[in-house]
């Protein structure tokens, strides 16, 4: 298999993880924080794949669509929650969402 | 792996039923006119959940109790043996008690709710009969997506949608944690079935990339549970919630995440004692941390759902005490104590719902002089209570006196302590709930001024609007949270005083390790 | 057997059944139906103990009645009741005291609104007891342990307006939960090392377990009974209890509920023989207490706390008694104790009615004249409670201290005796400014509001002494007089008699006889003289002219603030508890933390607010937690494992 070696993809995959983990951490915008957890998503998936191919097995491919379909669910709800939350206030910011707590 | 042929099928009856409820539901909603639509809708799930409940009792009674019954479907990657038929009646149980408590709600469209509810309840039950990490993954995915919306279902709640923000969003990430633990285990034994992480880990050498998918699972695990440090969603949400999606929420997710992780923990802990041990070392921690967080955060909270939140927290904790060893033992006696637990959260919740209903919110402060106001709801109250307190003749005390001689068995040492510890305070908790319910409250507290600020943005049913269904259908209401509340009281005593109808039930769920 | 069952399983059974009629009737019922059934529901009980005695008797007072009741299903740990001379012997006293109690509780509690919820809790703790003594194992003494907390806790906020009584009962329940805690944890260890929770399994092969674990299951089980009897250290809630009714105050925490410990510690006691620390530490924590509890009482200027104190006190003696063995000598001394001690309480709630609400000595005084009823059975029950012959408490105090010189414990006897001379200065001091002198007159701009307003409503009352009052008065006079004289050196060792073979049983060696011979003379002399000496110098000193302060400023103040105790514990435990649930939660139920708290929270509040800004709302922070949790679980699985 010419190109990467699989260390490189699992340390890739490794990398995109903590940025999306990092992501979540520091942006303020709801829609950054989504996409920084559809990173670590995607981080997974590409670990799937690329395991996948590495060891011959078709269960890491089989898991990967699943998570594509599962994520694409999960975002078209996460954005509907947005939506619902933020419609009425004039910018995005999830620290302002701190009604609840205690 | 094996084509899934017709009689996979039929060992999933009990399953499918439940799915085609789900759906039935909406297609009612659709046929049924919508001012009668109501009553069908809510006869249907019913109908879904009792009938789902009577395939999974015909053939946990063919399974009898005999450690050798599986029903692997679909090669394994779903298990239909008797731990996924056990959990799959307690999270119907709950699933029919939350539907029942639903007619509280006064809100003309019921069909969503109730599907999603039922849906909520098929991952559930997938998730804790999953052999393999893919079905994991789209049962905790399905049940998470459909408690989602369930918490934002009152929708013009300000709180009800911050609720749900927040429990997405970080359930979201502890979904990505646990999807990338996966990955890393599928990485070193190249598949995605429980049954070869078994192999890998029995099979010598374990290298820290399983370590490593080790504990992100275990997080994903610990963050469905609500197990401290990751359980900060569960409080918000719980209170955001409609109380019957809390009970379902606080009874059905745990359960099933539980079940899911006890068999990851049954395949995935390597054999070497040592290792072992190692392993075992953080579930016990997560464990003690929750009951310190879940009995200290409720000492001085004043809404009631909150309150329960973090009592569940440290119910969660609890449920680890008898499985340090891994034995089959400690196994049936953490499940009796879910029982145990269904029937006081949902009693618990039930009783703040019956509450709301009748114009008394889950304030404490609001609570005080309940038993003036309503005695067989401040007894119910006083019940419920008492048994998570761990008061006999509940089933709260037996589950824990079990819970004790299971973490003897297994050398669960401080833990123990740990849980003797977190009793002592949380029983301060409780009790100041009950001593509040029994205290003579001021007359005026109570009186339509008052309550309008705290209804958020539903407000108490207008009085004037109320034709004849409506006023039928809040009888009807009535009787549902009276059945759940006495059915709930019933099992809590019956269970408390009769332990062993059901324990002799529990015993060997999982083969020895 | 089947009546003897029923009369043990209605020893319990009846009280509940009498608060569950009284609280399901609060509001139908007319004032004297509901107390018509709580006190017939305890005169049942009592009843039922009678007669319970006398199968015993029949039984040759060897045998044992056992009624089993209940089995979980685990081994070992099953419900059931047990009627031995240990267990009868404290039912009979928490039933018939209890009774006497309830009777003149009736009257006294005449003018609250909550007339029926209090007949409930009363008749409620009553079975609490009463299932706490009859238990035949550890379980059922826990279940038992743990509602007469809840009771105790219930009565002592009855009059939950007030913020000084709901603080006390909070104080009350954390203090009881250490100790229950410490029960729990002792009930875990007897488990696993012996298999059983039941006494007639563990007691006997007591001898078999290792040391180290013996020593860590007595002294957890005196952790327990140390909470429960208010005993050094944990002794703080009980000055506070006294914020409930007075009826409460004789019956919870005088005469009944203080002396679990000293019952756990007489019933466990092969256990604590067994143990090589058991028995020092008991008598320790015994003789600490006896002497720590006169010395505070001597400050004290509420007539309840004063009281109180004593009730501290005299439990040490019971505990000391017990901790060197002689533990027929503190079974009597308990039921003497509870005789004398519920008869001061009632007249204490006499004299607090005379005085409109008034409970502070320094602003009584002449009550003898006016009075005579109370000043003869308050001194009766005050010459007993010091000790003058041929009353109660010298029979049953002499028996304790005498077994402590027999045994060879000089240091203990000295100390014993040394409280002696102070338990009849504080009580002659307190007897002195409430009945000598000339009357305290306050004007009624003195008072607050609430205090007027509970004047005028007890003016009725001063005119005298109710029938349904002074006949429990009475009888517990009677009894303070002759209880004593079931065990008189030479004449009667009824007691002796009655626990030998509860005793013997398991094999308890007879007391060793180190001391000098003449143990008992030199006692009783040492005992008459420095009680003598005591009195005589508080007499001196209150008697005629009224130095109410004469303690000293400072030691005065001492005591009044509890030495001190209070505010260390405050700092120990309640602060750190606050900042943790600071952390876990947020909100402070105002109702919950006291004022007194707040003063001094500053700097753990501030640590507190620190640590909530964790759980403030914001979900990023939550993530944060999150992410954290995360890290630190990988790093373990990748450096560690």
């Amino acid at each position: 298999m010419p190109g990467m070696p699989f260390s490189g993809y699992v340390l890739l995959s490794a990398v995109l993880f903590v940025a999306g983990l990092v992501g979540v951490l520091v942006r303020r915008s709801p829609l950054a924080a989504l996409m920084s957890i559809e990173l670590m998503w995607g981080a997974a998936t590409l670990l799937f794949v690329a395991a996948s191919r590495h060891l011959a097995a078709m269960g890491g491919h089989v898991f990967a669509f699943l998570i594509v379909v599962v994520g694409a669910a999960e975002a078209a709800i996460g954005l509907a929650l947005i939506v619902l939350i933020f419609r009425g206030r004039d910018g995005a910011d999830v620290d302002e969402v701190r009604s609840l707590r205690g | 792996m094996a084509l899934p042929g017709i009689s996979d099928l039929a060992t999933l009856a009990p399953w499918a039923a439940l799915a085609a409820g789900a759906l039935l539901v909406i297609v009612v909603d659709l046929i049924v006119p919508e001012r009668h639509a109501r009553p069908w809708v809510f006869a249907t799930a019913a109908a879904g959940v009792l009938l789902s409940g009577w395939y999974a009792a015909r053939r946990l009674g063919e399974a009898g109790a005999s450690a050798a019954f599986a029903g692997p479907a679909f090669g394994g990657a779903f298990l239909a043996d008797r731990l996924s038929l056990v959990l799959t009646v307690l999270v119907l149980a709950a699933a029919l008690f939350s539907v029942l408590l639903a007619a509280m709600d006064k809100t003309r469209d019921m069909s969503g709710y109730l599907a999603l509810l039922l849906l909520s309840a098929l991952g559930m039950t997938a998730v804790a009969g999953a052999g393999d990490m893919t079905v994991v993954f789209v049962g905790l995915e399905l049940l998470s997506l459909g408690l989602y919306v369930l918490v934002a279902f009152r929708r013009e709640d300000e709180t009800a949608r911050e609720g749900a923000f927040k429990y997405f969003l970080l359930g979201s990430l502890a979904a990505g944690i646990l999807l990338y633990g996966f990955a890393l285990l599928y990485t070193v034994t190249g598949d995605t079935s429980l049954a070869a992480v078994a192999r890998y880990a029995r099979g010598g050498a374990v290298g820290p990339l399983f370590h490593a998918g080790f504990g992100l699972v275990l997080v994903g695990f610990a963050f469905k549970l609500a197990m401290a440090p990751f359980h900060p969603w569960a409080p918000d949400a719980y209170q955001a919630a409609p109380a019957p999606v809390a009970a379902f929420m606080a009874v059905g997710t745990k359960a099933a995440a539980f079940v899911a992780l006890v068999r990851f923990l049954w395949a995935a802990v390597p054999a070497d004692p040592g290792l072992a041990s190692a392993y075992m070392a953080p579930v016990a921690l997560l464990a003690g941390a929750s009951m310190l967080v879940g009995s200290l955060g409720a000492l001085f909270q004043t809404n009631v759902k909150r309150l329960l939140a973090y009592s569940g927290i440290a119910h969660a904790g609890y449920l680890f005490v008898p499985l340090m060893s891994l034995e089959p033992d400690g196994l049936g006696t953490a499940m009796f104590y879910l029982f145990a637990y269904f029937f006081m959260a949902v009693g618990a919740f039930g009783a703040v719902a019956a509450a709301e209903g009748r114009g008394e919110p889950a304030q404490l402060e609001r609570w005080q002089g309940l038993y003036q106001r309503h005695p067989w709801l401040a007894a119910a109250v006083a019940l419920f209570f008492l048994g998570l307190a761990g008061m006999p003749p509940t089933a709260g005390f037996t589950g824990k006196l079990l819970l004790i001689g299971g973490g003897l068995r297994a050398g669960a040492g401080w833990l123990l302590a740990a849980m003797v510890a977190s009793t002592g305070i949380s029983a301060y908790v409780y009790l100041r709930v009950i001593s509040t319910v029994y205290r003579s409250g001021q007359e005026p507290a109570h009186s339509p001024g008052a309550l309008a600020p705290m209804a958020g943005g539903e407000g108490p049913p207008a009085a004037p609007a109320v034709d004849d269904e409506n006023e039928w259908e809040t009888a009807w209401a009535r009787v549902g949270t009276g059945a759940v509340l006495l059915l709930a009281a019933a099992g809590l005593v019956v269970l408390g005083l009769f332990p062993n109808a059901l324990l002799d039930g529990l015993t060997a769920l999982l083969p020895l390790r | 057997m089947e009546i003897t069952f029923w009369l043990l399983v209605g020893i319990p059974v009846l009280p509940l059944l009498g608060a569950a009629a009284t609280a399901a009737l609060r509001r139908r019922a007319s004032r004297g139906m509901l107390a018509a059934i709580a006190c017939s529901a305890v005169a049942l009980a009592f009843a039922c103990t009678v007669a319970a005695l006398i199968r015993f008797g029949q039984a040759g007072g060897e045998g044992v009645l056992h009624a089993p009741l209940w089995s979980w299903g685990v081994a070992g740990v099953g419900l059931g009741l047990i009627g031995d001379s240990i267990s009868i012997w404290f039912s009979l006293v928490v039933t018939g005291v209890g009774l006497l109690i309830h009777i003149y509780a009736a009257g006294y509690m005449a003018d609250d609104p909550d007339y029926g919820r209090f007949f409930a809790k009363l008749n409620y703790f009553i079975f609490a007891m009463s299932l706490l003594v009859l238990a035949d194992g550890f379980v059922g003494m826990l279940m038992g342990w743990a509602n007469v907390g809840l009771a105790s806790y219930l009565l002592i906020g009855f009059w939950n307006r007030r913020p000084a009584a709901a603080a006390a009962a909070k104080k009350a329940f954390w203090v009881n939960t250490v100790g229950e805690v410490g029960l729990i944890l002792a009930m875990l260890i007897l488990l696993t090392s012996s298999g059983s929770l039941r006494f007639a399994d563990v007691l006997p092969q007591a001898g078999l377990l290792p040391p180290e674990v013996l020593n860590a299951a007595a002294l957890l089980l005196l952790v327990g009974a140390v909470a429960k009897s208010a005993q050094l250290p944990l002794f703080v809630w009980l000055p506070d209890a006294m914020q409930g009714p007075t009826p409460v105050s004789a019956l919870i925490h005088a005469a009944t509920m203080v002396t679990a410990g000293v019952y756990l510690v007489v019933r466990a006691f092969p256990l604590f023989e067994a143990a090589p620390w058991g028995m020092p530490a008991v008598a320790l924590v015994g003789v600490a207490s006896a002497v720590f509890g006169a010395v505070a009482a001597m400050g004290q200027n509420d007539i309840k706390r004063i009281l109180a104190y004593s009730t501290m006190s005299q439990v040490g003696y019971m505990m000391l008694a017990a901790g060197v063995g002689a533990y027929a000598a503190a079974l009597f001394h308990f039921m003497t104790h509870a005789f004398f001690k519920a008869l001061l309480f009632l007249g204490a709630g006499l004299v607090i009615h005379h005085f409109h609400g008034e409970q502070d000595v320094r602003r009584m005084g002449g009550l003898g004249r006016e009075s005579p009823f109370v000043y003869w059975t308050f001194l009766i029950g005050t010459l007993a409670l010091v000790g003058a012959p041929p009353l109660a408490g010298f029979f049953s105090k002499d028996e304790i201290v005498v077994e402590l010189l027999a045994g060879g414990h000089t240091a203990l006897w000295v100390l014993a005796v040394a409280a002696a001379g102070l338990t009849a200065f504080y009580m002659l001091r307190l007897f002195c400014l409430v009945f000598a002198g000339n009357p305290y007159r306050v004007d009624a701009s003195d008072r607050g509001p609430a205090e007027a307003a509970a004047a005028a409503e007890h003016d009725a009352h001063s005119a005298g002494v109710p029938a349904v009052q002074a006949v429990p008065v009475l009888l517990l006079t009677i009894l303070s007089i002759a209880g004593g004289w079931l065990w008189v050196p030479g004449l009667t060792h009824v007691p002796e008699a009655f626990f030998e073979p509860a005793l013997a049983r398991y094999g308890s060696p007879a007391p060793v006889h180190a001391g000098p011979v003449q143990a008992k003379e030199w006692t009783m002399g040492a005992l008459l003289l420095v009680s003598a000496a005591g009195a005589a110098w508080a007499v001196k000193l209150f008697g005629k002219s009224r130095r109410a302060d004469a303690t000293g400023g400072a030691f005065a103040r001492a005591a009044e603030a509890g030495f001190g105790f209070d505010a260390a514990y405050r700092a120990a435990f309640v602060e750190p508890l606050r900042a943790l649930a600071g952390y876990a939660g947020r909100v402070m139920d105002p109702q919950v933390v006291d004022g007194a708290v707040n003063g001094i929270a500053r700097l753990a509040g501030t640590a507190a607010l620190a640590l909530g800004r964790l759980h403030g709302g914001f979900v990023r922070r939550y993530a944060l937690v999150l992410v954290t949790g995360v890290t630190a679980v990988l790093i373990y699985f990748l450096m560690a494992v």
